[in-house]
């Protein structure tokens, strides 16, 4: 009962600062809001079990991505006159919201019919980091897990050629 | 845990992405004057693979890493036309870069990297490997695209497919997503198990509806169907002309070879609504590629638009496929045999494209081939041959394929498909008859520059255009043998 209290109010917030994010006029604001974002997101990860999600979802999106945003924004180097303006937002706020209405829609639709499947039985240790280990390299995901290496030379050889100065 | 046998299995891979290393790492060392010799590590390794994939075709169907793969004859097939496009790009890749000032050995490692992608995509059994195979070959093509860094055509066509292609992987990957929650499992044979086996009718509705619909977008932007096109045109002509090449066949092979799984996974029979999805795609794809194509005096822009067309065709067979059963379909052979036609037409036709590059850039209007037939007879009569097959016209490949994608359609019942495609085909003939009235019956001094290597992609583009479409039996019988094993 507790836990899924805290579920709740941890969402509330995540959603909250999701809203905060388009909504603010200065980026570091907004950068700063999806930290928020990000940190109660991995709280809802934790209490779904899902420790190592959890875990990456701070190391990589709230601790690497977020520098990177920051850092972007700084060498940007906006003066306060420059902050985001909201003109003409009107025709596309409706567009944005009528998408949004649609997918809600489709959302409730698909949650109103849930519980679909479920496996019989959860593994004790299920959402751990063993548990996850065990997948990928013992289970069935070695090759997926093995073809993200390639997936991964590939971008980082990409931006260094297309980055680079002579080629 | 995985054995030597899966090793085996997906050996034509493992030696591309060892190939793209090692290339990767002699980048580093090599004198600048000795890095044309990439080309023909690329080509060696290229070939070797095909190989490999050839003698896997012989053995019995197999799945690798826990049902991640499945080695099938289907897969095998398709991952064979993605090595022979790769091949086709390396022919004249070497004096292409040259000429445009491009010398660097990422460009082949990338072109493996891509190829490889291509291979585990036609062979992947399971949506995660799907996805992670599908980047793969994306990233490599967003790359590619924009490797003439000078040009803001190239960079544009680079930064357009990277951010659209961005766009609908995300969809597909929130279709996955949908699909899982709804049937429990990304494994294609488990979700068309789940279908087949006793489930609460409609309880799975929304959730699978949402989810397929999102994978089709997916797929669908991957092959350039309307409406999902818009990047196609301007892609393919901001692109490096091999890299064109490449991403018109193997990208559309792999991505039909993965969508054709998944059709037979998860639309087939089961959820009744997709395949008039399937319809109304294939024939709006037909319509508005060739229709788009016609007021094209770009050639790179006009083959763009019939790319499109012909991924209309092929959807034309995917949904008349998606109506019968996964073996011994008529439809599904057809498919594979037109792809490997497309696959070779297309590359001829760039080759000739591509001869006409120099002093760092394209030069791909329309009045440049004027006079071709006179100076250059042997390329004008390649282009002619590809133009004469991409538009079905007898003894070449493509109008054999073109006769069984219409005869499959209408044996399935498609009737009205295969009147909507014969009448786009029809008007397509006006727009691939026209560069050869310039080859042979203007003035002028087309200049072209093409290594031996460029005219011998271009004679095995030719040879088999005709030998296939003189005596298509043999290689008929290998495309319908080829689905034998699907989802056996």
């Amino acid at each position: 009962m507790f836990e899924a209290v805290l579920f709740y109010v941890f969402s509330l917030v995540a959603m909250m600062s999701g809203v905060g994010v388009v909504t603010m006029r200065n980026p570091i604001a907004s950068a700063l809001s999806l930290v928020v974002c990000f940190f109660f997101l991995a709280a809802d990860y934790v209490l779904l079990d899902a420790h190592f999600v959890a875990v990456i979802q701070i190391l990589v999106y709230a601790g690497a991505i977020m520098v990177l945003f920051i850092f972007v924004i700084m060498l940007l180097n906006l003066r306060h006159g420059d902050q985001l303006t909201f003109e003409d937002i009107g025709r596309r706020s409706i567009v944005g919201m009528g998408t949004a209405g649609l997918l809600a829609v489709g959302l409730f639709t698909a949650l109103g019919q849930l519980p679909v499947v479920l496996p019989a039985q959860i593994p004790a240790d299920y959402g751990t980091i063993a548990y996850i280990g065990k997948a990928l390299f013992e289970g069935p995901y070695l090759l997926p897990f093995e073809t993200v290496s390639a997936l991964l030379t590939v971008a980082v050889v990409g931006a260094v050629v297309l980055a680079k100065k002579e080629i | 845990m995985p054995t030597f046998n899966d090793l085996w299995l997906v050996s034509p891979s493992l030696l591309l992405f060892f190939g793209a290393l090692v290339i990767m790492l002699a980048e580093a060392i090599v004198r600048p004057a000795s890095k044309s010799g990439f080309s023909a590590i690329a080509m060696v390794v290229l070939f070797a693979s095909a190989g490999l994939t050839a003698s896997l075709y012989g053995s019995d169907p197999a799945s690798a890493f826990g049902g991640m793969l499945r080695v099938d004859k289907f897969g095998l097939f398709s991952q064979l036309i993605c090595l022979i496009a790769g091949m086709l790009a390396v022919s004249f890749s070497n004096d292409y870069l040259e000429r445009l000032g491009l010398r660097v050995g990422e460009y082949y490692a990338l072109v493996l990297f891509g190829v490889m992608g291509m291979g585990l995509m036609a062979q992947a059994n399971d949506l995660i490997m799907v996805f992670v195979s599908l980047e793969v070959m994306s990233i490599s093509m967003y790359i590619l695209c924009a490797l003439k860094r000078a040009d803001p055509r190239s960079v544009e066509a680079g930064f357009k497919y990277f951010i659209l292609g961005a766009f609908s992987s995300g969809l597909m990957l929130y279709g996955i997503s949908f699909l899982y929650g709804g049937v429990g499992t990304t494994s294609l044979p488990g979700i068309s198990a789940y279908f087949m086996g006793p489930h609460a009718p409609g309880q799975e509705g929304v959730l699978v509806a949402i989810g397929g619909a999102l994978l089709i977008t997916g797929f669908g932007f991957k092959v350039a169907s309307v409406p999902f096109h818009m990047w196609a045109p301007d892609v393919y002509q901001g692109a490096p002309i091999t890299v064109t090449s490449l991403m018109a066949s193997g990208v559309k092979a792999a991505s039909f070879a993965a969508f054709a799984r998944f059709v037979f996974g998860v639309v087939g029979a089961h959820v009744s609504g997709f395949t008039g999805v399937l319809w109304w795609m294939a024939a709006l794809t037909m319509v508005v590629g060739n229709l788009g194509a016609l007021a094209q005096r770009d050639l790179k822009r006009m083959l763009a638009y019939s790319s499109i067309a012909h991924a209309g065709y092929l959807l034309m067979a995917l949904s008349a496929a998606a109506e019968g059963s996964a073996r011994a379909n008529p439809a599904l052979a057809s498919l594979l045999y037109y792809l490997l036609a497309y696959t070779f037409m297309n590359a001829g036709a760039f080759i000739v494209l591509a001869a006409f590059t120099r002093d760092g850039a394209d030069n791909t209007d329309i009045d440049a081939l004027a006079g071709l037939g006179k100076r250059k007879p042997w390329l004008a009569a390649g282009l002619s041959l590809c133009l004469l097959s991409m538009a079905g016209i007898p003894p070449t490949m493509g109008f054999v394929g073109k006769f069984y994608l219409f005869s499959a359609a209408i044996q399935s019942g498609n009737v009205g498909l295969a009147i909507v495609g014969a009448l786009a085909a029809a008007s397509g003939v006006y727009y691939y008859l026209r560069p050869m009235v310039y080859m042979y019956m203007k003035d002028g001094h087309a200049e072209t520059e093409s290594s031996p290597a460029a005219y011998a992609g271009l004679a095995v583009s030719g040879f088999a255009l005709l030998a296939f479409g003189l005596i298509p039996g043999p290689m008929l019988a290998v495309a319908q043998q080829s689905l034998q094993s699907l989802f056996g």
